[in-house]
């Protein structure tokens, strides 16, 4: 229906829409120049600089922690949620599952306001503990998304199958369940990790003493003297980083399929 | 079983690697957190404190006096220092947010040490430490625009109100309902803290007909530097600042300020919240940040004034910083003829209904 | 299974403590007169509805709606292309390279990118090298450009999967009943992924509207949107009462479209 001109077209101009302000970050991490409109000649000192900025560097470090931690934590849940979503009767599904889609669909904003309001209100002192929460809270809905449809597409006798076999309720789940699902736990936890490390607005809201990820870390400094083109360093190192793993994973044929087959 | 042993235990541990995360929240004496405006301290004078008394830091930076009273009032963090201005200080001791300070628990506070503008804002001086003090001015670039000095030196305040002075000009404003109608009252000749509704219809009428390129904070001293604005309301230091920083990396100065007679006197002091969990390391800051050789380093870095006096003649006859100490709108106690206003707390009613105006003058266009 | 488990239990309670729990305060605090979570001094008032139909904000309404609604239309005007054309590529690894191109750049930091467009639409960037100066900071044209580039994959990805779980033998039905390429698309793929477009649009549009950095950050201050209003209250004004009544209405229109959604898409596995 559409011609291959127009086809290249349409993606070059998404792609261009994604990349373009990626690239001009990726050009200015090169820039020796604080100024982001001229170039002064091509430099490496804010790869450096990510290492000397202490500030930056600990809320580098607090991002992948606040991400690792949400990711590990909503993925145990959440796999164990959808377990038992999936048990439920179907006249009790769409209730559960309309609480669980509500944090997904709620905007950013209104999220962390609330979030802000309910801790208030329960005295919880703000810092790294109530953004876990926070990120917890807004992932796990996620994970359990993404297990759903698998558990629908498992055979319902396999569970009965292993414990018949001797299995224990336990072991039936783990020998059997889990590695049937074992992909839509990765997609799980993959969402979960990005939304985490990218997430800005509900950071912003939950947290306080000072504690920041890298998104509030950049709001906070904004046309500021304490900006460090260091974050432009290592936006630049974490995008080209996981472009090139995902593209060795992929053309790795055996990983390709894998992708493919689910 | 097991599994279900081992995937709770990494919660468990993922639990502790975020408490053992660098940003320490835990209040054990041991952390100063301080409440601060963007830009407001060299970072080296905290890595000096901290390393003088093994402490730790944590600062939050706002851009507004509001941000700061919503930043105490809701006490999410506990804080223990916050810098906020002398309208603000008088809302927060009116409404018992911030203590009394024990003066003679700092050794370094001499009240003879301040300019008089700083001790007489109106308030008691128990409730804050003079920190800095400026003017409003109006920062411009001359990259695009050749005689905007004179047009601006001729016309004054009235330059932010009036597209037609220079039509070419990119201006931009506070985003802050106070500093806006401030500039709108200083141009029409209007007392600053007038409640009046006619004097504030004006003011409002000002502001509505202007079409700003940019309602900013720390953004618009920026976008004057690379040029991307003409001119802008900024307070004194904001241009200061930049001053410091093109002087540092030999840039030529295609950017000027000035601020007119009939001005706004401000004043940013220490101030002591109600909640604060560590009264005594904050009675330690203070003292320390009055130290002169501290004052000294701390206004050669920001480029605002100190209204300590003895930083102010260390400026001037050491002469080190000779843009700064020579520039006859850095010291608001120097300047000629100078007319100064200070703001006034008005009540919360007074600042909702400036908020709306303001957001009234930018949107019905 | 037998054993009575406790965790789905648990997590409806935390759902209720962190979702509805707030949510009624909010309606609370909308009927009331108040300084913060004060609750002290507290009053009931109509105040926020007066305020809230204050003409001073049906621009920051307007400018939503108008701003988000043609976002969101952009993205899928090119979304549905991509998504079309991503799912009938036929080779595997090309196809899941495409398929990443489009994920990556939500890894890098939102604000960055935010930044990024920032930077460029300046009249003084570093596109004076080229010679050429974009002057776009402030124009609505500036801000829906953001929009797109933040949220364009929200929108490929659901119609993709929608795309995707398309059953083949539909389509080749359709062509061996007659149909050509046109009408195979208009009669069978587009309206069975049509929840896809639904999903994707939700998706879109919600952030769009509330997201209060990027308008910040490109609007130069002169635009304010849905966002700002409610980030201001919350963090400038103290105005919770306002800040909430927003919030609520907001709450409201996203459970209607949320009620469309589940009806459209049952198992809700558009949403990722």
């Amino acid at each position: 229906m559409m011609s291959k001109i127009s086809k290249s077209m349409i993606l070059i101009i998404g792609l261009m829409l994604l990349y373009i302000p990626i690239i001009i970050v990726c050009l200015l991490s090169f820039n020796d120049s604080m100024r982001p409109y001229e170039f002064n000649g091509f430099t490496l000192k804010w790869y450096q600089a990510i290492f000397t900025d202490k500030s930056l560097f600990n809320a580098i470090i607090n991002t992948w922690l606040i991400a690792l931690c949400a990711m590990i934590i909503s993925t145990t849940a959440g796999t164990f949620i959808a377990l038992q979503i999936s048990k439920l009767k179907q006249k009790y599904k769409p209730l559960v599952m309309f609480l669980n889609n509500m944090p997904i669909l709620n905007a950013d904003i209104v999220t962390g306001i609330s979030l802000m309001i309910i801790f208030s209100i329960l005295g919880f002192s703000f810092g790294k503990y109530t953004m876990l929460l926070a990120h917890v809270f807004f992932c796990t809905p996620f994970v359990v998304l993404s297990i759903l449809p698998r558990l629908k597409q498992l055979d319902d006798n396999a569970y009965d199958a292993a414990r018949d076999l001797g299995c224990s309720h336990f072991q039936a789940i783990i020998k059997v369940i889990i590695p049937a699902i074992k992909i839509g736990i990765i997609t799980g936890a993959l969402i979960a990790f990005t939304m985490s490390i990218d997430d800005f607005i509900i950071s912003y809201y939950t947290t306080g003493s000072g504690f920041s990820n890298f998104s509030t870390w950049i709001y906070s400094r904004l046309n500021r003297r304490t900006f460090n083109p260091a974050a432009y360093a290592y936006n630049t190192i974490i995008i080209l980083g996981s472009l090139l793993t995902l593209v060795y994973i992929n053309l790795n044929s055996k990983g390709g399929k894998k992708i493919e087959k689910n | 079983m097991k599994k279900i042993n081992l995937f709770f235990s990494i919660i468990i541990v993922s639990l502790l690697l975020v408490g053992c995360s660098s940003s320490s929240s835990t209040n054990d004496g041991k952390t100063l957190y301080l409440l601060n405006w963007g830009d407001y301290i060299n970072p080296d004078l905290i890595s000096k404190f901290e390393e003088e008394n093994d402490i730790k830091v944590v600062m939050n930076e706002v851009e507004s006096n509001e941000a700061m009273y919503e930043q105490i009032k809701s006490g999410r963090t506990k804080f223990d220092i916050a810098i906020p201005s002398d309208y603000m200080i008088d809302q927060l001791a009116q409404e018992k947010l911030i203590i009394d300070i024990d003066t003679t628990k700092i050794k370094n506070y001499h009240q003879s040490d301040f300019n008089n503008n700083a001790l007489n804002i109106g308030i008691n001086n128990n409730d804050y430490i003079p920190y800095f003090n400026g003017t409003l001015g109006i920062m411009y670039s001359t990259k695009n625009i050749k005689n905007i000095k004179e047009l601006i030196e001729k016309n004054e305040w009235k330059v932010l109100f009036d597209n037609k002075i220079i039509p070419q000009a990119k201006i931009g404003m506070y985003n802050s309902s106070r500093d806006a109608f401030a500039a709108a009252e200083l141009m029409l000749g209007l007392d600053l803290n007038t409640t009046n509704q006619d004097d504030l219809n004006k003011a409002y009428s000002a502001l509505n007909k202007m079409k700003y390129a940019q309602y900013g904070d720390d953004q618009l001293k920026k976008n004057i530097v690379t040029g991307n604005l003409d001119l802008s309301l900024v307070y004194s230091g904001d241009y200061f600042e930049e001053l410091i920083v093109a002087q540092e990396e030999g840039r030529p100065l295609d950017f000027g300020y000035y601020a007119p007679q009939s001005n706004n006197y401000w004043l940013d002091g220490m101030v002591i919240p109600y909640n604060s969990q560590n009264n005594e390391l904050a009675l330690k800051f203070i003292n320390f940040m009055l130290d002169k050789n501290n004052a000294l380093e701390n206004a050669r870095y920001i480029g605002y004034a100190s209204p300590l006096k003895s930083v102010m003649n260390q400026l001037v006859s050491d002469q080190k910083d000779p843009y700064l100490s020579n520039n006859p709108y850095y010291d608001p106690s120097k300047i000629n003829n100078f007319k100064p206003q200070s703001y006034k707390f008005l009540g919360l009613d007074y600042m909702s209904k400036l908020e709306e105006l303001f957001t009234k003058s930018k949107e019905d266009k | 299974m037998k054993t009575p488990n406790i965790i789905l239990p648990l997590y409806l309670i935390w759902l209720i403590i962190l979702v509805f729990i707030p949510f009624l305060l909010m309606i609370f605090l909308a009927f009331s007169h108040t300084n913060g979570l004060d609750f002290s001094h507290i009053r009931f008032s109509l105040i926020n509805f007066k305020e809230i139909a204050d003409p001073i904000y049906f621009n920051a309404y307007l400018n939503s709606i108008i701003l988000s609604a043609s976002a969101s239309l952009l993205c899928l005007l090119i979304g549905y292309p991509i998504a079309l054309i991503i799912s009938k590529i036929k080779k595997n690894s090309l196809r899941n390279i495409i398929l990443i191109m489009f994920i990556l750049p939500m890894w890098s930091n939102m604000l960055i990118r935010i930044m990024g467009w920032e930077i460029l639409f300046n009249p003084n960037s570093i596109l004076n090298v080229l010679g050429i100066s974009l002057d776009l900071i402030g124009s609505p044209l500036a801000i829906i450009i953001g929009m797109v580039s933040t949220y364009l994959p929200f929108m490929i990805f659901p119609i993709y999967t929608a795309i995707n779980k398309l059953d083949q033998a539909l389509i080749e039905a359709s062509y061996d009943l007659g149909a050509n390429k046109r009408q195979t698309f208009r009669k069978v793929i587009l309206p069975l992924s049509l929840p896809g477009i639904y999903s994707g649009l939700t998706m879109v549009f919600l952030p769009s509207a509330t997201n209060f950095a990027l308008p910040e950050r490109l609007s130069g201050g002169n635009i304010v949107l849905l966002g700002n209003l409610i980030n201001s209250n919350f963090g400038k004004t103290f105005n919770y009462g306002f800040g909430s009544l927003l919030s609520v209405i907001l709450i409201t229109i996203i459970f209607i479209t949320m009620i469309f959604i589940n009806h459209k898409d049952k198992d809700g596995d558009l949403l990722i």
